[in-house]
Parts: C-alpha cells; structure tokens; sequence
C-alpha cells in the first residue's frame, strides 16, 4: 500500500505539485460556493441571517412565480432566436472569408472584434444609445416611413434589439467556422466540378455536411453561454428587466431576487435550475446530432 | 526527479505565501460570515472599543447620489481628513438604484462600508437583520451628540425601540411646479393645500398647451399620502397591505385618465425615463411641469432648470386626514466595523461641525441639529431656504408611519410593474390592480 502510494508520488508527485494552485482555486473558488449554493437553495436565506432548512419549497415557488416563468420565456427566446441567427451569421461571413481574398487575416481581426467586447458593459451602454430614442437605428428608419421611437422602451421590440446584439457578436464562432472551412479537402471540390456540380450543389452536398461537426460544437458552445446572458439586459434595461418585464434574463431575475431582495436561497435553487435546464438542452442537441451530424469515416 | 526539485521548492513557496495572505485578508472579516448576522449582543463592543489613536485608520463611507452630489461630498471627506489626520477615508458612491445592490452583495460578504448613508425604505431589511449597529450606547456618551435635535427626528431614526440611524435632514414629499411653463400655458399656480381634483384640472389644463414632446407631468406620485388621507396605510403594522383594491383602483383611474388625455408621457417615454434623475430627466429638462418628489431635491433640480420651481404640498383629500410622513437621508454604522469610534467621530463631525455644514449645507432638507440649522440659514441660496420653509409649513402634518415590512422594496418594484402594464395598454386598471394584490399578498406573507 505504502510502496503504491510512494510509486504514484515518485511518477505524478512532480505534476500534481504544478497543478496544486489550480487545485486551491478549484475547491475554495469553485466547488466550496458550487456547494453551498446547493445547500442553499434548499433553504430561506436573506444574507445575514442562518439559512433555514424548507427542502423543496423554493422549486415549488418557482413554478407558482409569474415573474419566473416570464423570465424562463424571456431566456428561450433569447436562446432559440438568437443563437441560430448568429451561427448563421458567423457561418456565411466565414464562407465570404474562405475565398481566398487579400488582407484575409485583416477582415478577420476586423471581424472578431465584436466579440472581444460585445459582451461588455461600454457595448451595452452604446447599444442603449443606438437603438434608443432619437438614437442612430431610429433616425435610420425614419428616411424609410417608420416613426421615430426608441426601441428599446418598447416591451414588442425590446428582446429583438438585445438577440442583435447576439448575433452581432458572431466572431468566435466564425472563427471556428473558418477553420473548419480550410479543414475541407479541395480535391472533393475538384472532383464534384468536374462532375458538373454548380456552385450551389456544392454547398449544400459537400460543404454543410461535412461542416456540421462544427455547428453542433458552435451550438452547444453558444446555447450554454447565451442561457447565462446577463450583462446586455442589466444594462440596456437599466437593472430593471424592463419595460414590462420584456428583457427580464433568467439570470437577472436570479440577480434581483438573491441581491435586491434578500432571497439567496430561491436565487440558488434558480441556479440549480437553470444548470438542469442547460444540461437537458445540450442532452437534446447531443441526441438529435445523431441525425444531422456527418462525421467523416 | 532532481530537476523538478527547484520548481517543486518554488512552487510550494508560492502556495504557503498565497494560502497566508488569503487567511489575512480574511481575517478581519471572516467573523462576520459566519455568526456576526445572528447579532447577538454585539452591540456591547462599541463603547469598549480600543482607541486606535497614532495608528491611521482607514474608515470606508459609502453615499448615493448625483455628480454634484458627489463633488460636494468630496470634498467634505477631504475636510474630515485635514481635520484629523490620522483617519483616510475611503469612499465609495454611486446612484440610488445601484447603491441598495452594491451594499447588500457587500454586507452579505461581511465586507460592508464602515459608515453608511442610509435610507428608512431599507432601514427594516438590514436592522432587522442585525446588518446595522445600534447607535443608542454612542449617543448616551455623547459620542455622536443629538442634544440638539427633536426626540421625534430622533425617534425616527429607531426600528424596535432603538436607535439605528440619525438624521442627515429630513425631508416631506411634495410637488413641484415649473413657473415658466405654468406661464407659458396660461395656467394659474397650484395652491399650497390643493386637492385632488385641483390637480387633475391643472394636469389637464397645461396639457392643451404643452404638447410635442412635452408633458404635465411623467407620473402621479403620492400614493402613500393618498391612502393615508383615507385613514389608511401602504403598509400596516401587521405587516401587510394596508390598503383596499378599490383605493389603489381610484388611484390607477385618475393616471389612466390623464394618459388617455396626453397629460402625461406616452409608455415607451415613460418606461424610458422611469429611473432617471436630476440632469437626464423630463422634468430636468423643463419637459414636464410638475414632479412628485421629495422637497430636499428642490435646490437640485432648481440648479437645473431655467423657470422658477415652487413646491406645493401633495394634493389632499377634502375632509380626509393628513397624508404627510417625514422621510429623509440617515446615517447608520455597519455592525462588523471594527471602527465604532472613529465612525462615530465621522458622523458626529457631518452633523454638529460647522466647517462640515459650510460644505454639506442643506444637501438632504433641514438638519437634525437646530443649531447647525440656525447657523446655516444666512448662508443658503433661495431654493434652499424655500425647501426649509415648505418642511416648517408642512411638518405640523405630517404623522408617524408603522415600521416597514420586509420585502417592502419589492412590493413597490410590483407597484411600477402595474403602472406599466396600464401604460402599455397590457392589462386595464382592474386586471392591474389584482394581479398586483395577488403577488404583493404572496411577497408579504
């Protein structure tokens, strides 16, 4: 037993050594609030005062709690609208960029930026500014008939000017689009022109199928993230969620209940949640990828 | 293995360094994650303290408000600083809507601001909570001296009998007028005990004329005082609702009326202006001429504007009550400070220091202390000394309310939701009304 213990030491001691800041990161930055969180959300806790044990009250609450449910609509809309509209920008853009143009790595860069700081706050503040009244969006409309008004105020229009700030950050997928694009072979082009393939055919026969392993990477990788959205619609909203609940993010609903109104354990079991909501989604797509996915023998 | 030696040294120097100043860094505050809420007797330590003279101190203080506000409180710290040398104070600021969020992630962390201006709407949340220092022993030694404010300006500083919280100024709400666009619409000045029906008319009046991108006014405010005039309370002393459908019914219907008649914004611009203050909202900008508002804000908002703004009280109910309540901006201690005495120092110097009220002035309505007040008078500007006379006029009004419920701050975020959904068109007054009542019942039990 010693002797095992000492051989392990001797072959990983060296490498677990390196690892071992990560480590303290890991159980007292992540997995230490990851759990207490889960106690937590078994219980009615205000911050300051013990948590008290109630078992599943706080997933019960939430299915009696109109304002969640909003928020759980807010957030699929959000999701299922948003993430197909960007992959589908990323994805022609890529395409527009896989032709061999000059200055390629520029457009790249160029085309990454959004990006970089789409998710931050200053982009959010713009945002609020461009699609607000009397902001560059509804002054563009104007020349075309449509009256003047800030859409971001409007509980129809509200989520639609946050799903385009989505798609406008379609760098990162692009990217990864991009590369997969050069992963094709050019003989199978070569051969399906020869055999008389327009340029259509030879998008949807040879390009698509055998890009799909990157879209289900692309749409796993952006559905987990567009779930936990929180930023645009603090910000654009002002912290509200509003006007009328129309941007009311699953994530600033959590927010609002656990800091502004002293319910961390409901925010918790909210946490929870939507941990099991993204879980079941990925599932799905994993499931059906079956289907649709060309993995190349 | 023998060339890992150096690096396996080296890193693990690095943990038991990084480990060390992680429990440092705790120290100070770990006591308060782990039982320091339960705030059992922990009040006793204040007077005890030991005296940490020589040693510089750092005190942190936390305020809301406006840039202006922030310039001016600036400063003061700065002055605070300069008279005693041996205590930095580190200040944190921000605006009212962000600052309740900023301080509950922070108390809940055991990381709370040292001083903190506080606010009655919050005051059950945190006293309730054990979050905030009971103040009573520091002012029985003269401390934070309150010799010379009013026992009802002291009072309303206490929840469960003691004190939390003393006065920066007190203020009564009441409601603005703009003199200029009055005039420009040709419609005569409210009267100070003007009723309800008065300022439907004037809303109404000024409505012919001002339209565009101008109203009479971005919301019917003084929902508090409406039920209270009904004998009446927003929230009773059980800790419920303390008023009926029918009355916030009444209410929508007089808001709804004065949509339909162009009287206030249309929904989007309402949505969009909902939280905006001072120097980004309508009234701010002279595009409506009335606001429901705390009087302490006249002198900010007549900083801004161009008309001469009056202030007449919240309309009133013929042969009802009273509506008034004396509210204000507050100064509280967190219960996990470690400097009860030089916090105390702090604030006793912003209520009693002269070189502190030539700065401060009448920032949040008259002061606490008479003397101060006395003192600072000859010094104000006139919006300031027509803020200090509406209080006087009005204070013979105003009547104590019952301590606020928890969650209370959540009920009045229901409150906008309804507004909103009438203004949207999403739901009629009734429908508003009962789904409002249905939550807020649920927030409350």
């Amino acid at each position: 037993m010693m002797q095992g213990i000492r051989k392990f030491w001797k072959e990983n001691g060296p490498g677990y050594t390196f690892l071992a800041p990560w480590f303290v990161g890991l159980f007292t930055l992540t997995l230490a609030p990851m759990f207490s969180s889960l106690y937590l959300s078994f219980t009615n806790y205000d911050l300051f005062t013990k948590p008290d044990w109630i078992g599943w009250g706080n997933f019960a609450e939430m299915f009696r709690d109109p304002r969640y449910l909003k928020s759980l609509e807010v957030t699929a809309g959000y999701v299922f609208i948003g993430v197909p509209l960007q992959l589908a920008v990323a994805f022609s853009l890529a395409l527009l960029l896989n032709r061999g143009i000059r200055g390629l790595s520029l457009y790249r860069a160029v085309y990454y930026l959004p990006s970089l700081f789409g998710g931050s706050v200053a982009i959010a503040i713009l945002w609020r500014q461009v699609f607000g009244g009397g902001g560059l969006v509804s002054d563009l409309l104007a020349w075309f008939g449509i009256p003047n008004q800030n859409w971001i105020a409007d509980p129809e229009h509200a989520l639609l000017t946050l799903i385009i700030l989505h798609a406008w950050q379609f760098g990162s997928p692009m990217v990864i689009f991009l590369a997969g694009l050069k992963q094709i072979p050019t003989e199978i082009y070569e051969s399906a022109a020869i055999d008389g393939a327009g340029r259509l055919h030879r998008l949807f026969r040879i390009t698509i199928p055998l890009i799909t392993p990157i879209v289900l990477f692309n749409t796993i990788m952006q559905i987990i993230s567009a779930f936990q959205a929180f930023t645009p619609a603090y910000i654009v909203s002002g912290g509200s969620g509003g006007p009328l609940d129309s941007t009311l993010f699953y994530t600033l609903y959590l927010y609002k209940k656990g800091f502004g109104n002293f319910q961390m354990g409901y925010a918790s079991a909210m946490a929870w949640t939507l941990l099991a909501i993204i879980a079941t989604v990925t599932a799905i797509v994993f499931l059906t990828s079956r289907k649709w996915v060309y993995y190349e023998e | 293995m023998r060339k890992f030696r150096w690096a396996f040294v080296i890193v693990s120097l690095l943990l038991v360094w990084a480990l060390v100043s992680a429990c440092a860094g705790g120290s100070g505050t770990s006591t308060t994650s782990t039982g320091g809420g339960s705030g059992s007797g922990s009040s006793g330590n204040a007077g005890s303290g030991q005296t940490t003279d020589k040693q510089t101190v750092e005190l942190r203080v936390a305020w809301w408000g406006g840039q202006a506000r922030h310039d001016m409180q600036n400063s003061l710290m700065d002055k605070f600083e300069e008279l005693y040398p041996h205590i930095k104070v580190k200040r944190e600021f921000t605006d009212f809507a962000g600052y309740w969020d900023r301080l509950a992630t922070q108390t809940a962390g055991g990381n709370a601001p040292d001083v903190i201006t506080f606010h009655p709407t919050y005051l059950s949340d945190y006293a309730k909570r054990g979050a905030l220092m009971p103040l009573d022993d520091l002012v029985a030694q003269g401390k934070i001296n309150l010799s010379d404010f009013d026992q009802a300006i002291i009072d309303s500083g206490k929840y469960d009998g003691k004190i939390y919280m003393v006065t920066l100024g007190n203020s009564i709400p009441g409601v603005f007028y703009n003199k200029k666009l009055f005039d420009e619409a040709g419609v005569p000045y409210p009267d100070m005990d003007w009723t309800w029906d008065d300022f439907m008319d004037t809303a109404l009046k000024l409505s012919e004329k001002l339209n565009g991108d101008r109203w009479a006014l971005q919301r019917v405010g003084g929902f508090n005082g409406f039920v209270r005039q009904r004998g009446k309370e927003y929230f009773a002393a059980d800790g419920k609702l303390g008023f009926d459908k029918q009355d916030l019914i009444d209410f929508f219907n007089m808001h709804k009326r004065l949509l339909d008649a162009g009287a206030l914004p249309d929904a989007n611009t309402a949505a969009e202006y909902l939280h905006l203050e001072h120097e980004r909202s309508l009234f701010g900008n002279e595009r409506t001429a009335l606001l429901f508002m705390n009087s302490n804000q006249l002198p900010i908002y007549q900083r801004l504007v161009e008309g001469e703004l009056g202030i007449v009280r919240e309309p009133v109910t013929p042969g009802g009550q009273t509506g008034e309540a004396v509210t204000g901006a507050y100064l509280a201690i967190s219960a996990d400070t470690k400097y009860p005495e030089e916090a105390a120092l702090l604030i006793d110097f912003w209520l009693n220091h002269e070189a502190a009220i030539d700065i401060f002035k009448t920032e949040h309505g008259p002061l606490g202390s008479k003397k101060m007040n006395e003192y600072i008078k000859p010094r104000l500007e006139p919006a300031q000394v027509k803020m200090i006379e509406y209080v006087e006029t009005v204070a013979q009004y105003a009547r104590p309310q019952p301590d606020r419920p928890l969650n209370a701050s959540e009920v009045e975020e229901l409150y906008n939701l309804a507004e909103q959904a009438i203004n949207f068109g999403a739901k009629s007054v009734e429908q508003a009304v009962d789904d409002f009542f249905a939550e807020a019942e649920k927030i409350l039990q």
